[in-house]
């Protein structure tokens, strides 16, 4: 017992997990910050609390956003700044439902690619056009060199994912 | 000539970026064709040469490691024979697609590759597959997308140490 308490009190302060809104602002009250910054960081988590699915899309956007040339070991191109732009755009113009079945792959071109969890359906991303797959048992849909718009993007999304 | 066949009895391993794996979910973007490329790359296990392969590619791609201070990286085992098993038909003309393995030991000597073909014909990423007896031709992106999530349902991913 004693032993356990030893190993207890060496524990860092932080341990206890945060996962309720009062934990979190426990925590924004213990640390330095000013005003402003505490208000940014408020906001954004309550941002973050409210839209889940697309707050984990912007994160993986950004991390896409960060590959540099051969990427994949196999001459890759990064993602192009245009297309994490439409991207972003995309994300703005859908709800937070419309990503729960979504995952943001990077293409070796320098695309983005969409890929549902649910079904094989998949919605690829250029610069100007955007062009999608779908297989299921009623058959298969399919759209090539579309012209992009945030609009028919997220429309896109809801048929097929 | 009949080229060299991986056999069927080996497995293959794709070596995973980090990236291609979210919530420790494989996706299938880690099966997608370069542009105009013919083939997946894989690697050999059963190749002598497959650890020092590996070690020699993370090192020069350190996105392939877990984690910048561990030294372990994500493959995905893939059965050759289960590989040459798949079969997807496409659209109304009911294409016949045969999947191989192939050694292509030039800058690897565990290096494979895994090619689709329409009636012999190599699909190859970003063109139109012109295969003998098809008036227009057909697109290869929705062949190559079924051949991922094929090749995804059948992987099985594993965490292996790396001496890079």
């Amino acid at each position: 017992m004693e032993e356990k308490k030893a190993m207890m009190a060496a524990e860092p302060a932080m341990a206890y997990g945060v996962n309720t809104y009062a934990d979190v602002m426990t925590y924004l009250h213990s640390i330095t910050i000013t005003p402003e910054t505490m208000l940014s960081l408020s906001d954004q988590l309550r941002f973050e609390a409210h839209n889940l699915h697309i707050s984990m899309a912007l994160r993986r956007l950004d991390q896409l956003g960060s590959l540099c040339y051969d990427w994949d070991g196999n001459g890759a191109t990064p993602v192009d700044r245009e297309v994490i732009a439409n991207m972003h755009s995309v994300i703005k113009h859908s709800e937070d439902k419309d990503w729960s079945f979504w995952v943001i792959s990077p293409e070796t071109n320098g695309t983005l690619n969409i890929t549902s969890k649910k079904r094989m359906s998949s919605i690829s991303l250029g610069i100007k056009e955007f062009s999608f797959y779908s297989f299921s048992a009623d058959g298969e849909k399919t759209g090539r060199n579309l012209p992009f718009s945030p609009e028919a993007f997220v429309k896109t999304m809801r048929q097929i994912a | 000539m009949k080229k060299e066949q991986v056999s069927s009895a080996e497995q293959v391993a794709r070596l995973l970026n980090r990236i291609w794996i979210v919530e420790g979910e494989l996706q299938p973007a880690a099966f997608v064709l370069n542009a105009g490329e013919a083939y997946l790359s894989v690697n050999r296990p059963a190749v002598a040469s497959y650890e020092s392969d590996v070690d020699d590619f993370i090192s020069k791609h350190p996105a392939f490691c877990v984690h910048s201070s561990q030294k372990l990286y994500y493959r995905a085992n893939l059965s050759v024979g289960d590989v040459r098993n798949i079969g997807c038909l496409i659209g109304d003309e009911r294409l016949q697609i045969d999947v191989d393995v192939e050694p292509r030991s030039m800058y690897y000597q565990s290096h494979a590759g895994i090619f689709t073909r329409v009636d012999g014909v190599t699909v190859k990423a970003d063109k139109s597959i012109a295969y003998p007896g098809s008036k227009y031709g057909v697109s290869s992106e929705p062949i190559l997308m079924k051949l991922r999530f094929e090749l995804l349902r059948l992987s099985n991913v594993e965490l292996c140490p790396t001496r890079a």
